[in-house]
C-alpha cells in the first residue's frame, strides 16, 4: 500500500478497509459461524493486567473491547457511532454532556445495563484507590454526574471538556456488580462486560483467550448482523522474537499477525495470497522532544541545527526500506491536522546546521572529532557537544542519526531504556532528547504535550517550553468542538512549535498486518492500532 | 542414611539464610524506590503525601533488618509479597510459571542425556578413531554455541523451512521439541565428554582386562562392567544440569516466547519490579539446592562410601 | 555441603618441587601431542593478534554507517553490512578486543578473590572455614546466569557490569578449587616443616601451597573464559549486557536476529567467532587438564 504524504488517516484506514470488507463479501456471500481466530501478538505488548480503568495501554482497552462494548465507538472512518449510548449531546460551551443509553442490554452476568452502571464505572475509574493512570485524565474534572432517568446520564464540568468522546470510546463499561464482587486486585482476571467475548483462559507470557457470549445482543455499529459473533474463540498468541512474529501466518502458526515489523514486508510481498497491509497511526509521531532547560539544548540555534543536520528520509530507507510514514512535525504527516509547513522548515541542510552550531559557539576543533564550546553561557570552555537519546523502543533511529551527527561533530548518546526508568528519568527532568509519542486522530494531544499548564507530576509537558502564545492557542482545542477549526488551531501551534524547535521529529511507525485470505471481515479502526471482530468470520 | 539426610539437612540451614541476605541485600543496593514505581504511571510522578502514605503502608520506612526480617519471615511461609507491575502476589506468579520451566528443563535434561550419553560410550570405545574425533567434535561446538543463536538456527529450519514444529509457545508437546533440544544441546557436550574420559578410565582398569582375559564377550564387558561405573559421575552431573537448567532456561524461554520462571525474573528486571525479581531468585535458588540435594541423597544411597567418608 | 566427587585436588609430592622444570616440560610434549588442544590455542592464539592488531586493520570504522543496511557479503564488505550499514567484518576484527577483555577480566575478578578466600579458608581451617564455606556454598546455589542476572539488575545493564556479574560468579569455583587444594597440600611434611621453622602464614600459602594448586586453576580459568564470553553473549541477546553501538560479538548477533532469514551474515559472523573462541578455550582447557595431570577434574 502506498501513502501519499499528505493522505489523512482516516482516508488510509477506509480504503484498507474497503479492500477488506468488500472483497470479503463480493467473493462469499454467507459468513460461516464458528472457528478460532488466532493473532500473533508482540510480546512486549502483553498487557500486565487487563482492567483499561487502571492500566493505560492501547492493547488493554483492545482487549477489553472484545470483552465490553463502550458508549461510543470511533469507526474506520474516524467517525463517533453509537455504541452503548444511542445518541448524545452536548451544550454550547461544551460544559455539559448528555447520553441516551441503550435499552434491554444485559452484562455477562445477567445484570441489566443502565445509566446507574455508567456512573460506578465512571466513579469506579475517578477513585482515588484505582490510581487510573489514563482513563481518569481523559474523563478530564467532572464536577457531577446526575442520573436523568434510568437509561440517560449527564456529565457536568467545570470547564468545557470537548476531548470527552476521545476517552469514552476506549472506556470498558464492566458489570457494576461483578467489578464490586471481585475488587480492584481480582477484577482483571474476571472481566465481565456487555461484548461479543468472554474472557477464557490467559496463560501468561503465552496465550490469551476469548469465547464467544452466545446471548451477545449486537450491541456495537460495528457489527453487520445480528445477534452473537461468528468466532467461536479468538486466541492473542504473545510473541517475543520478531522474525518469529512476521513469520507467523506464513507458517500457519496463527491466522492473523498483527504489529510486525518492516522486515515482514518482505516475506509477504511476493506471496499473493496473503494479505498484507500497513496502516497509518496518525498522532504525534516517534517523537524526541527537547529538555530546553539546560545546555545545550537551552540555545535555539543548537535546536535548529539538530533539525537541519538530520536527514529522515535517508533513515526511513536505510532502517526501514522506505516503509516508515514521515513525520515532519509535532503531528505526523498522515494527521488530518499535519501542518505541511513543517516539512520545507528544516529540510536537510548539514550547511546551515554547522553555521548555527559555529554561531552557538560550538567550534570544531583541528584534531577532535566532537565540536567544543568557546564561550558559551553556563558551559565550561571545551566542553564537547554531546547531546543525549533516551528511547524506549526504536533505538536503531537514534543509532543511524548518530552517525549523521558525527559528521557534524555532534555526539549524540543513544540509550534505550525501559519504561519505569524513563518516567524516573522525566520525573526528575533529567534528558536531552526524550521519547514521547501519542496516538490519536485528534488534534488535542498537541495541548497535553506543549500546553505549559501540564508540566506537573502527572502531565506530559517535560520540556520547559513556556510560551504565552502558544498555551492560548493550544486551551483552544479543549474549547473549540468545530473540526475544521479545530485544525486550523493545530496547525497555527504546529506553527510556533517548529519555530522554536521545541522537539525533533523523526518517523511514524505504520502497523503492519498480514492476514491468512480465510480471515473476513477483520474490521480496522481508524487509527491501524485498533479493530473490531464482531463479525469477523473464517473461511472454511 | 537416616543421619546422613539429617546432616545434609542442618548444614542446608545456613546456607538458605545466608542465600536470602544476598537476594535481600543486593536488590536493596538498587536504585529506586518501589513506592514511587507504584504510583508511575504512564502518566508520570507521583504526589509526594500519597507516595508517603504507601512508603508508611509498605513498610519501607523501617530500618533494613525490620524489613529484612519481614521479607524472610514471610518467606518461610511462602509469602514472597506483592509485585509492583501486576499488583499480585509473587507467589502466585511464580506457581503460575513454574511447570513450564521444570517441564522444559526435564526435557532438556532427557535430551542432554539422549545424546550426550551414547555420544561419550561411542567416543570412549572407539577411542582416537575418527568416530571420536566426530562425537567430540559435535559435543565440543554443542557447548560452545550462544543458546540463542542454536535456537534461531532451529527455528529457522525446523519451523520456517519445514514447518514441522511450532517456533512459538508452549501449547501441547510439540511445543516443547525445539526447546528442549536447545537447552539439552548445550548440556550434551559436557555430559559427553565426561562420559567419554570416565569410560575410558574404566575401561583402563584391572577388573575390565581381567574380565576380558577370561574370555566375557566385549559387548558384555562394557555393558556390564564399564558402562555401569562411568556412569556415576554423570549422576552428580544430571543433578547440576537439572538444577541449571531451571535458571538457564531464560534465555531458551525468551527465544520461543514460552511463558516460565526466566523470563519473569528478566522482565521484571527490566521493569525494576524488585518484590519480583527478589522473590523469583530466592526461589529459584531454593529450587536448585532443592534439586542438588535430592540428588546427592540419591548418590549416597547409590554409593554407600560417600556416607560413611562425610 | 555438596560432596565433590569430580573435583580431586592434584596431590604434589616434595619430590616434584625440585623436578618441576622437566615436569613441565613432560606437561608441554603431553599438551603438543594432543591435536585438538593445539587447534584450540592455535585459534586462540590467532584472535589474540587480531584484537591487537585490528584496530590498524579494519577496513571501515566500525562504528559509522559505511553503506546501505543488509548488503550480502562482497568484495567491499567481506562479511556484508548489518542492519545499520555498518561493515560486520570491521566490527568482527575489532569486537575480538571486547570478547576476550570480558573473558580475561570477568575471570581476573574472580579468581583474586576466590583464590584467596579459598587459601585462607583452607589454610586457617575452624570458624574462618567454617563461614567462607557457607557462603561459598551460598553462591554456588545460584546457577552462574542468575547471579548474574541479579548483580546486572542492581548496577544496570553495560559491559563493564557484565564483567563484574561474570566474575563473581566465578568466585566460588576458585573458592572451593582452591580450598580444597590446599587441604590436601597443608598436612604434607615440607609444608609442615616450613610452618615449624616460623614461616609467616601468607609466605607459606603463596610460596608453597598456591604453587601446588596452580594446575587446576589454569584449567579452570582457560574453561571460564569461553564460559564468561558466553554468558555475556545471554545477556546480550536478553539486552542486559553490552549496550549499542559496542561491537560486543553477542550484541552483533541478537541484533542481527530479526532478519536471520533476509540477511544471515549480520548474526552468524559474530556467532560464528564466539564459537570459535569458546571451542578453542574448552580445547585448550582440555589439554592443559590432561598434560597436567589426567586424573584431574575441575568443572567448569
Amino acid at each position: 500500500m502506498i501513502f501519499s504524504r499528505r493522505s489523512a488517516s482516516a482516508m488510509v484506514a477506509s480504503l484498507a478497509m474497503g479492500l477488506l470488507s468488500t472483497s470479503a463479501i463480493a467473493q462469499t456471500p454467507t459468513p460461516t459461524p464458528g472457528g478460532n481466530l488466532t493473532i500473533a501478538w508482540r510480546a512486549n505488548q502483553e498487557p500486565a493486567s487487563l482492567d483499561g480503568h487502571i492500566d493505560p495501554f492501547q492493547s488493554t482497552w483492545l482487549f477489553n473491547s472484545f470483552v465490553a462494548d463502550p458508549l461510543v465507538v470511533l469507526d474506520g472512518e474516524a467517525k463517533y457511532r453509537p455504541a452503548l449510548a444511542t445518541a448524545w449531546e452536548v451544550n454550547a460551551d461544551g460544559t455539559v454532556w448528555t447520553f441516551r443509553l441503550r435499552a434491554g442490554v444485559r452484562f455477562q452476568d445477567g445484570t441489566p445495563f443502565n445509566a446507574a452502571a455508567v456512573k460506578y464505572n465512571i466513579e469506579r475509574i475517578m477513585a482515588p484507590a484505582t490510581a487510573s493512570k489514563q482513563l481518569a485524565s481523559e474523563l478530564g474534572p467532572i464536577r457531577s454526574i446526575d442520573l436523568v432517568d434510568d437509561l440517560t446520564i449527564r456529565l457536568n464540568y467545570p470547564q468545557p471538556w470537548v476531548t470527552l468522546l476521545d476517552g469514552l470510546r476506549r472506556m470498558p463499561i464492566w458489570s457494576p456488580t461483578a467489578a464490586e464482587r471481585f475488587g480492584l486486585q481480582e477484577f482483571q482476571r474476571n472481566l465481565v462486560g456487555t461484548g461479543p467475548f468472554t474472557l477464557g483462559e490467559w496463560v501468561k507470557n503465552d496465550r490469551m483467550v476469548f469465547r464467544r457470549w452466545a446471548d451477545y445482543g449486537g450491541w456495537n455499529p460495528m457489527s453487520t448482523h445480528q445477534g452473537p459473533a461468528y468466532l467461536d474463540q479468538v486466541t492473542v498468541r504473545f510473541i517475543g522474537e520478531n522474525a518469529v512474529l512476521n513469520e507467523a501466518v506464513r507458517a500457519g502458526t496463527t491466522l492473523v499477525g498483527f504489529s510486525l515489523t518492516p522486515d515482514s514486508r518482505e516475506i509477504y510481498n511476493n506471496r499473493p495470497n496473503f494479505r498484507f497491509m500497513s496502516l497509518g497511526q496518525s498522532g504525534t509521531g516517534l517523537q524526541q522532544v527537547m529538555n530546553i532547560r539546560r545546555p545545550p539544548l537551552s540555545d535555539l540555534r543548537v535546536r535548529q541545527a539538530l533539525l537541519f543536520a538530520r536527514d529522515m528520509p535517508a533513515i526511513n530507507r536505510l532502517l526501514y526500506d522506505g516503509t516508515y510514514i514521515a513525520s515532519d512535525g509535532p503531528l505526523d504527516n498522515v494527521h488530518r491536522c499535519f501542518w505541511p509547513g513543517a516539512t520545507a522548515m528544516y529540510a536537510p541542510n548539514a550547511d546551515r546546521a554547522r553555521q548555527l552550531l559555529d554561531e552557538a559557539g560550538w567550534r570544531v576543533v583541528q584534531g577532535q572529532p566532537i565540536r567544543q564550546s568557546r564561550g558559551v553561557e553556563g558551559v565550561p570552555d571545551g566542553t564537547p557537544l554531546r547531546v543525549r537519546w533516551t528511547t524506549i523502543h526504536h533505538r536503531e533511529i537514534g543509532e543511524a542519526l548518530q552517525s549523521q551527527y558525527r559528521r557534524l561533530g555532534i555526539d549524540l548518546q543513544v540509550e534505550q531504556v525501559p519504561g519505569p526508568i524513563q518516567l524516573d528519568r522525566v520525573n526528575r527532568r533529567d534528558f536531552d532528547l526524550m521519547f514521547l509519542r501519542q496516538r490519536s486522530p485528534d488534534p488535542v494531544i498537541l495541548d497535553q504535550v506543549w500546553n505549559s499548564r501540564w508540566d506537573q507530576p502527572g502531565g506530559w509537558a517535560w520540556t520547559g517550553f513556556k510560551n504565552d502564545e502558544l498555551d492560548r492557542v493550544v486551551g483552544q482545542l479543549r474549547v473549540v468542538g468545530d473540526d475544521t477549526r479545530r485544525c486550523e488551531i493545530a496547525k497555527q501551534a504546529q506553527e510556533i512549535l517548529m519555530r522554536n524547535a521545541v522537539m525533533l521529529p523523526t518517523l511514524s511507525e505504520p502497523v503492519f498486518i498480514a492476514m491468512s485470505p480465510r480471515v473476513q471481515n477483520f474490521q480496522m479502526g481508524s487509527e491501524g492500532n485498533w479493530f473490531f471482530l464482531h463479525s469477523t468470520w473464517i473461511q472454511r | 542414611m537416616g543421619r546422613y539426610i539429617a546432616n545434609r539437612l542442618a548444614q542446608l540451614i545456613p546456607v538458605l539464610f545466608l542465600i536470602s541476605v544476598i537476594v535481600f541485600g543486593i536488590l536493596h543496593a538498587l536504585p529506586g524506590d518501589p513506592a514511587e514505581l507504584i504510583l508511575q504511571g504512564a502518566e508520570g510522578g507521583a504526589p509526594p503525601e500519597r507516595l508517603r502514605e504507601l512508603k508508611t503502608q509498605m513498610g519501607l520506612d523501617d530500618p533494613l533488618i525490620v524489613q529484612y526480617l519481614r521479607f524472610a519471615g514471610g518467606a518461610l511461609v511462602g509469602d514472597l509479597g506483592e509485585s509492583i507491575r501486576f499488583r499480585t502476589s509473587v507467589t502466585g506468579l511464580i506457581l503460575d510459571r513454574l511447570w513450564y520451566t521444570v517441564e522444559l528443563a526435564l526435557a532438556g535434561l532427557l535430551v542432554a542425556l539422549l545424546i550426550g550419553v551414547p555420544l561419550g560410550m561411542i567416543a570412549a570405545v572407539r577411542q582416537n578413531s575418527w568416530v571420536d574425533t566426530l562425537a567430540m567434535s559435535v559435543a565440543y561446538v554443542g557447548a560452545s554455541m550462544p543458546v540463542f543463536w542454536f535456537g534461531l538456527i532451529l527455528i529457522l529450519t525446523f519451523s520456517f523451512t519445514f514447518s514441522w514444529f511450532p517456533p512459538a509457545g508452549a501449547d501441547g508437546l510439540i511445543s516443547l521439541v525445539l526447546p528442549a533440544i536447545t537447552l539439552g544441546f548445550v548440556s550434551a557436550g559436557l555430559i559427553s565428554r565426561l562420559v567419554r574420559s570416565s569410560m575410558i578410565e574404566v575401561l583402563g582398569e584391572d577388573y575390565i582386562r581381567t574380565s576380558r582375559a577370561k574370555g566375557m564377550s566385549e559387548r558384555l564387558v562394557l555393558w556390564r562392567h564399564g558402562f555401569r561405573n562411568a556412569l556415576i559421575p554423570v549422576v552428580t552431573m544430571v543433578g547440576l544440569t537439572f538444577g541449571g537448567m531451571l535458571a538457564g532456561a531464560v534465555v531458551t524461554e525468551t527465544v520461543f516466547s514460552r511463558p516460565g520462571l526466566g523470563r519473569l525474573v528478566v522482565s521484571a528486571i527490566l521493569t525494576k519490579d524488585y518484590p519480583l525479581v527478589q522473590g523469583c531468585v530466592l526461589f529459584l535458588a531454593v529450587l536448585y539446592l532443592s534439586v542438588n540435594l535430592v540428588v546427592d541423597i540419591l548418590y549416597a544411597w547409590l554409593d554407600p562410601r560417600i556416607r560413611y567418608a562425610k | 555441603m555438596r560432596s565433590e566427587p569430580d573435583l580431586a585436588p592434584v596431590l604434589a609430592s616434595p619430590a616434584e618441587e625440585t623436578a618441576l622444570p622437566s615436569q613441565r616440560m613432560r606437561a608441554l610434549q603431553r599438551f603438543l601431542r594432543n591435536p585438538g588442544a593445539v587447534v584450540g590455542a592455535g585459534v586462540l592464539g590467532f584472535w589474540l593478534v587480531v584484537a591487537v592488531i585490528s584496530p590498524f586493520l579494519v577496513p571501515y570504522d566500525p562504528t559509522d554507517t559505511v553503506g546501505l543496511a543488509r548488503q550480502a557479503p562482497s568484495a567491499e564488505f567481506w562479511f556484508g553490512t548489518d542492519t545499520l550499514g555498518r561493515d560486520v567484518f570491521s566490527r568482527v576484527l575489532v569486537g575480538s578486543q571486547i570478547s576476550l577483555q570480558l573473558g580475561l577480566i570477568s575471570i581476573g575478578l574472580g579468581a583474586v578473590p576466590g583464590v584467596t578466600m579459598g587459601l585462607v579458608a583452607g589454610y586457617f581451617g575452624g570458624l574462618t572455614d567454617a563461614v567462607i564455606s557457607r557462603f561459598v556454598d551460598a553462591l554456588l546455589a545460584f546457577p552462574s546466569i542468575l547471579l548474574a542476572l541479579v548483580i546486572i539488575a542492581a548496577l544496570g545493564p553495560n559491559l563493564q557490569n557484565v564483567m563484574i556479574a561474570v566474575g563473581i560468579g566465578t568466585v566460588p569455583l576458585y573458592a572451593r578449587l582452591v580450598r580444597g587444594s590446599v587441604l590436601a597440600v597443608k598436612q604434607l611434611p615440607y609444608v609442615e616443616a616450613a610452618r615449624v621453622v616460623g614461616n609467616p602464614a601468607w609466605r607459606i600459602m603463596f610460596r608453597h601451597v598456591l604453587a601446588n594448586a596452580y594446575a587446576p586453576i589454569v584449567v579452570l580459568s582457560t574453561l571460564q573464559v569461553g564460559n564468561a564470553i558466553l554468558i555475556g553473549s545471554g545477556l546480550s541477546f536478553l539486552g542486559l549486557g553490552a549496550q549499542p553501538p559496542t561491537p560486543e560479538w553477542g550484541l552483533m548477533s541478537a541484533e542481527g536476529r530479526d532478519v536471520l532469514r533476509r540477511a544471515w551474515w549480520i548474526s552468524t559472523f559474530p556467532g560464528v567467532a564466539i564459537l570459535s573462541v569458546v571451542v578453542a578455550c574448552n580445547l585448550v582447557g582440555d589439554g592443559l587438564r590432561s598434560a597436567l595431570d589426567p586424573r584431574m577434574r575441575v568443572d567448569g
